[in-house]
């Protein structure tokens, strides 16, 4: 099982994305997501910006995809997805008109991998079979779905697997910006009002628990999905990369306790220690396990 | 060629409804099974086979159309219930089926199946490329699209595609971008997209305080609390029936349900912002979706199909949407340029959607 690292899931902007991938350049995995799914307008890097990160990582040794956006709304959006896959070895596909690209061998895709994004909702292996015909490299399992049903794609599509591993679970993605409504715009007049809060806006029950962060369109889990103590589990389901969400903060760190535990040169209890302080607001990971999502099963 | 007019196509939970809805002048009806191959598993809802068998045929004795959502994303288990809802589908002579998960689309194109395929507003096809993957792969014919669009993009995908779409014209409006939001699965483990229930009734309890307002609980977690001037007939009703196990309104799950109806899930719930310190309903406010006021832009972007969304509701709520809707689209015929909302639609509204504020939604602006 590999390491691969996710797309940032919050806005840092320019400088701060380019500072991060300098350092993730030099960390123990095997694939980096770049790339914004959620708004376009927190897309802040031009070509000439991607180009320069994929170099820094590739010289690292790493592969290198584009994570597409998610909800894609206009021509001018799928464009862009068009447009940037070339600087990439592939592109992680979270809308499924990308796999056109694909069927019709457009220059874009071209020697280019196709990874299946967690947004395509594969959640049986029926699905995953039938977009065998389009070649992927691997599926990105639904951040929902539970180990069974992740186990059951793997065996009978017989497909290589990437599930997350540390993170926060996406629960929602709106028509609109909850951030702009958050301070009284509209998403068409957000003024990038997210770009204040890199870490998201912290939402809490009336009770005083922390439940969800608010990012853009996009409602994130306060907790931080953690599989670092079922490692075994995974190796025994085959799978094939498990996927670190990139953080602001601490994400050289963190690669680097999942990397000692696979490695087994510390057991999964300390490891899971090692990275509580890096979880805010506590660890979770029921979806895994068919709970409820903020339950943590150690 | 003059482009076919937009058809009318509307919600049934059980076969009254379907007959009231084909009486209003519904184009098409759709349904789903009592199972959770679609996205309304709650109990009480949806039809038998055999009532669903009648449903298709007095929708045909009219000259409608009869379709059958399976719009779930089915997992391991639920696998074999699904396709088995496809071939439920053909055998009671529905038309359409109104699917979500490639395992679905793939075994009706496999099997032969006389079915024409919709893409449910669950597929999240929000752009003519994927409307178009799902045209190529599995000849989808119609697509409904999530309410996330605004006129411009609803007129650019319909653009773009020769797909027919459908888009929603009246009834309760989600906050996510349906397909995609686990909110109430974060909460109680029971997944929306397979199990086809958004916070589930048999997880919510109501707790009433003692100055007369109401706390409700989704699985121990408070996600909403009403003051006594928050109380709405229908929130007062929930608080009188807190604490007791069943209540006999409407099926095992009683007054929950009622609260459901009311749209009263997680993305409705009070919260508190701690950046800005708000508290209320910071995600989403329960509000109805109206398009009567912008009936004729959206038909110019080039839509084939105003749906109105409610399987939940009773067949009242169906009667009387698809009347409403009817009149409308036929105003808008008969005068295009003198189309006007008329105050006696607007006035049944209220008692529809229990009060709630109408909004235009994504259409107009975000």
């Amino acid at each position: 099982m590999k390491l691969s690292l996710g797309p940032a899931p919050t806005t840092w902007g320019k400088s701060e994305l380019k500072k991060f991938y300098e350092k993730v350049a030099q960390c123990e995995v095997d694939t980096v997501f770049a790339g914004e799914t959620i708004c376009s307008k927190r897309d802040v890097l031009s070509i000439g910006d991607y180009e320069g990160i994929v170099k820094i990582l590739k010289d690292g040794g790493k592969k290198v995809y584009l994570s597409s956006l998610a909800l894609v709304a206009t021509e001018d959006e799928f464009a862009r997805i068009e447009e940037l896959i070339p600087v990439f070895d592939g592109i992680e596909a979270n809308t499924i008109g990308i796999l056109n690209l694909f069927e019709k061998n457009e220059p874009a895709v071209q020697g280019k991998d196709l990874i299946i994004g967690p947004y395509l909702n594969i959640y049986n292996w029926k699905a995953a079979e039938y977009l065998k015909k389009f070649d992927p490299e691997r599926l990105i399992a639904p951040f929902e779905i539970p180990h069974e049903s992740i186990s059951d794609i793997i065996d009978k599509a017989n497909i290589s697997m990437e599930i997350l591993g540390w993170g926060y679970l996406p629960t929602a993605i709106s028509w609109r910006c909850y951030s702009a409504r958050s301070v009284g715009r509209s998403r068409e007049d957000c003024n990038k009002v997210c770009f204040s809060h890199p870490e998201g806006m912290l939402l809490r029950t009336v009770d005083g628990d922390d439940l969800f962060f608010i990012n853009g369109l996009q409602v994130l889990s306060a907790k931080t999905f953690c599989l670092i103590e079922h490692l075994e589990l995974l190796d025994s389901m085959k799978v094939g990369h498990l996927r670190i969400e990139a953080s602001k903060e601490h994400t050289p760190e963190i690669i680097e306790i999942f990397h000692k535990a696979l490695s087994r040169e510390i057991d999964p209890a300390e490891a899971a220690k090692k990275l509580s302080p890096f979880a805010a607001h506590g660890l979770c990971n029921g979806w895994f396990w068919k709970e409820p999502g903020w339950k943590y099963v150690a | 060629m003059q482009k076919p007019r937009v058809q009318l196509r509307c919600p049934a939970g059980n076969l009254k409804a379907v007959e009231k809805a084909i009486e209003s002048g519904a184009d098409a009806v759709y349904i789903g099974f009592e199972s959770p191959s679609n996205l309304r598993n709650y109990s009480g809802l949806n039809l038998s086979i055999e009532d669903a068998k009648k449903g298709a045929a007095l929708a045909h004795a009219a000259g409608r159309e009869f379709y059958v959502v399976i719009n779930s994303y089915p997992q391991k288990d639920e696998l074999e219930s699904s396709l088995r809802a496809a071939d439920e589908a053909c055998e009671i002579g529905a038309d359409s089926v109104i699917v979500s998960d490639i395992s679905v689309m793939d075994y009706i194109r496999k099997r032969n199946l006389d079915l024409s395929i919709h893409l449910s507003v669950q597929v999240g096809a929000t752009n003519a490329q994927t409307i178009n993957f799902y045209h190529n792969e599995f000849g989808a014919d119609c697509a409904v699209l999530p309410r996330v669009l605004t006129l411009a993009e609803v007129a650019e995908v319909c653009a773009g595609t020769d797909v027919d779409i459908e888009v929603f014209a009246m009834g309760s409006l989600c906050a996510g971008y349906s397909g995609r939001c686990h909110q109430s699965q974060y909460i109680t483990g029971e997944t929306i997209n397979t199990r086809g229930v958004c916070t589930s009734p048999k997880f919510i309890d109501f707790e009433e305080d003692d100055a007369g307002g109401l706390t409700v609980r989704l699985n121990n977690v408070t996600i909403n609390h009403f003051s006594p001037a928050e109380m709405t007939p229908a929130l007062t009703a929930c608080r009188s029936h807190s604490g007791t196990e069943v209540a006999s309104n409407q099926g095992p799950d009683g007054w929950k349900n009622t609260y459901l109806v009311n749209k009263r899930h997680v993305c409705k719930g009070s919260f508190i912002n701690e950046a800005t310190g708000e508290e209320g309903n910071i995600l989403h406010t329960p509000v109805i979706l109206n398009t009567l006021p912008i009936l004729p832009q959206l038909i110019e972007a080039g839509v084939a199909a105003l749906k109105i969304e409610g399987r939940q509701r009773p067949s009242s709520y169906s009667e009387i949407t698809a009347r409403i809707l009817r009149e409308a689209i036929d105003l808008y015929y008969a005068q295009p340029q003198n189309y006007q909302t008329r105050d006696e639609w607007l006035a049944e509204l209220p008692h529809l959607f229990e009060e709630m504020t109408p909004c235009e939604g994504a259409y107009i602006g975000r």
